[in-house]
């Protein structure tokens, strides 16, 4: 798999040490519409292409003053996963709770498996959310050939 | 969107948060989150869309006071309710991805379109407090916001909250885990005291300590303590008032970590009994504590945070009038185990004729007769709640002996019959028996 976006700009780092491959259990993210789209799937670093020059280069110098553990947070994209079903609850649990104070707010939640050469995850818990794991995408990732399992309304 | 551009700026005040910012609930993006403004206003910001055609973000940024952010973490009302609250001012705050404020307008509810509002059973989601060992409690009201409050009051909230830090590592020390409280100077310009509780981790201490299991400890104690008893309803309470409840048992947990982190014989483990006896110890040190603030004519309010790191606090509790009102309306701050214990060498299980008994009724309908009160024991200051049942004849009981104790928080002496259950105590009285 080739990641030249994720090792673009001269970065310091390596994002993918740790990382696995996983094509077998489902994950899940949040999204705005019922099918996924490209926007579903940009990272930190991407949605930074949206502001002005001066914002764009303001915000970059802060990342990586900040460490590899910043910057390879903000290239990577956030999901879930859903090793055991039981999982599943508590994930869906929380994710209502906070869905009643934000009812416009990415109202659909897709599950899906990744395909072979998509990219790369890492084991990345926090606090709150225990599953949750970073994927960097490879130059050849497509979403809309991810294997969806489901989409549901929240 | 909806249109919400009849004020429109590109910065404003009074609406952006510039300190204390602490996010509650995020996914790619920040969701739930609250800080305050220059002025030193509190403010939650709660996400409304994600526009991914226009690269944007909608929040909701709301001015409240810091009884309703309190409110509203502690689970006690909804967003939905506050945002109808005619004390809070909106905005709608347009953001870009990676955080940068691109507009501000005011608003009013009504301009809200109704999908665009929480839904009604909006509580707070439940977020997790960072583990911390410094803690810090400001004053907030009347002299305090004018830089000034009585010597004597704020003593003495000082002292009973130390007291209350002690209280909280009580069955830790009991177990050998030996700690230094430290209180640290008063921030300047502010009613703010810090404090740190010091693990000695070296030698003095009979098996190693790990400090982060210790802080998750005691600030989930403290949690506890503040925020989930007091709030409680009343049938988590029944099970709350339980040695064996989950809670109890929880905080078992947390002491067991300690233990368990430091490969340390886990046969020291207190009891369930011992803890419910730690809890309701703690609580009783609260109860002083939000006393003092009732009693207090400098300031209305004592606000707990910890402090995981500097310039970070996550927020605990804030005590209150209405803080010491809920905490006397739950049963938590009297136990199963203080109750059997001081009963048990008091009075007789059952009674089978009318005693008289020292009461301070808590709780009271006067259509019904039942409530609920602290019965002391003998001429002591211990009490334990009960169950008040008073049989009336005929009418209401309003402005009886029931109504004056609750109203003025007086003891009575009373004269009724005693009963027990397996979890309840109750205080049976025919109406005209007071002495």
């Amino acid at each position: 798999m080739d990641f030249s976006k994720i090792f673009e700009d001269d970065l310091p780092c390596d994002c993918l040490d740790k990382c696995f491959e996983d094509c077998s259990t489902v994950y899940m993210r949040k999204l705005n519409r019922d099918s996924v789209v490209l926007k579903d799937f940009e990272s930190k670093w991407e949605k930074n292409q949206y502001r002005s020059e001066e914002e764009r280069n303001a915000w970059e110098r802060e990342i990586r003053a900040q460490g590899c553990k910043r910057i390879c947070g903000a290239k990577g994209v956030s999901v879930s996963k859903l090793a055991d079903p039981a999982h599943e609850n508590i994930i869906m649990e929380n994710i209502r709770e906070a869905f009643t104070n934000t009812r416009r707010y990415r109202p659909n939640v897709a599950f899906f498996k990744f395909k072979q050469g998509d990219g790369l995850l890492l084991d990345k818990p926090s606090n709150a959310i225990k599953y949750h794991h970073d994927f960097y995408k490879s130059d050849t990732f497509d979403c809309t050939q991810l294997e969806i399992v489901k989409v549901i309304p929240l | 969107m909806f249109s919400f551009d009849k004020y429109r700026f590109s910065s404003s005040t009074l609406f952006e948060i510039v300190g204390n910012y602490h996010l509650l609930v995020a996914d790619d993006n920040p969701m739930i989150y609250h800080g305050t403004n220059k002025y030193g206003a509190s403010i939650l910001g709660v996400v409304i869309e994600d526009d991914d055609d226009a690269n944007v973000l909608y929040y909701f940024h709301l001015l409240l006071t810091t009884k309703q952010l309190y409110e509203y973490l502690e689970r006690r009302t909804t967003l939905y309710r506050i945002l109808h609250d005619k004390q809070t001012t909106i905005a709608v705050v347009m953001k870009d991805y990676l955080e940068g404020i691109l507009e501000i307008s005011p608003i009013s509810i009504s301009d809200i379109p109704e999908d665009y509002l929480p839904f009604e059973n909006s509580l707070c989601p439940r977020y997790t407090i960072q583990p911390s060992l410094s803690f810090a409690m400001s004053l907030h009201g009347n002299e305090a916001d004018s830089h000034k409050v009585d010597t004597y009051e704020v003593n003495e909230v000082e002292k009973n909250f130390n007291e209350g830090l002690h209280s909280a590592m009580a069955p830790l020390k009991k177990m050998g885990v030996i700690y230094k409280l430290y209180q640290q100077p008063a921030m300047a310009g502010s009613f703010r005291t810090n404090f740190s509780i010091e693990l000695n981790i070296e030698s003095d201490n009979l098996f190693p300590i790990n400090s982060g299991v210790v802080s998750e400890y005691v600030t989930k104690y403290l949690s506890f303590i503040l925020r989930e008893l007091p709030t409680a309803e009343e049938e988590e309470l029944e099970q709350k008032y339980e040695s064996h409840s989950a809670h109890v048992q929880e905080v078992k947990s947390l002491i067991a970590n300690v233990y368990s982190a430091a490969e340390s014989d886990r046969n020291y483990l207190p009891s369930d009994e011992v803890i419910s006896q730690s809890i309701a110890n703690t609580a009783r040190i609260f109860e002083s504590v939000s006393e003092a603030v009732r009693n207090s004519h400098s300031f209305s309010s004592l606000e707990i945070v910890s402090v995981p790191k500097e310039n970070s606090e996550n927020k605990i509790g804030l005590i209150d009038e209405e803080f010491h009102e809920r905490l006397l309306a739950s049963k938590m701050i009297y136990t199963l185990a203080d109750f059997d214990m001081a009963i048990s060498a008091t009075v007789e299980p059952d009674d089978t004729e009318p005693k008289e008994y020292r009461i301070r009724v808590i709780q009271f309908n006067t259509e019904t007769g039942n409530g609920r009160a602290d019965l002391y024991f003998g001429d002591s200051e211990d009490a334990a709640r009960i169950i008040l049942h008073v049989r009336k004849f005929h009418g209401s009981l309003d402005h009886t002996q029931y109504t004056y104790s609750m109203d003025d928080k007086k003891v009575i002496t009373v004269k009724g019959m005693l009963s027990r259950s397996s979890s309840t105590t109750t205080l049976t009285i025919d109406h005209e028996s007071i002495l």
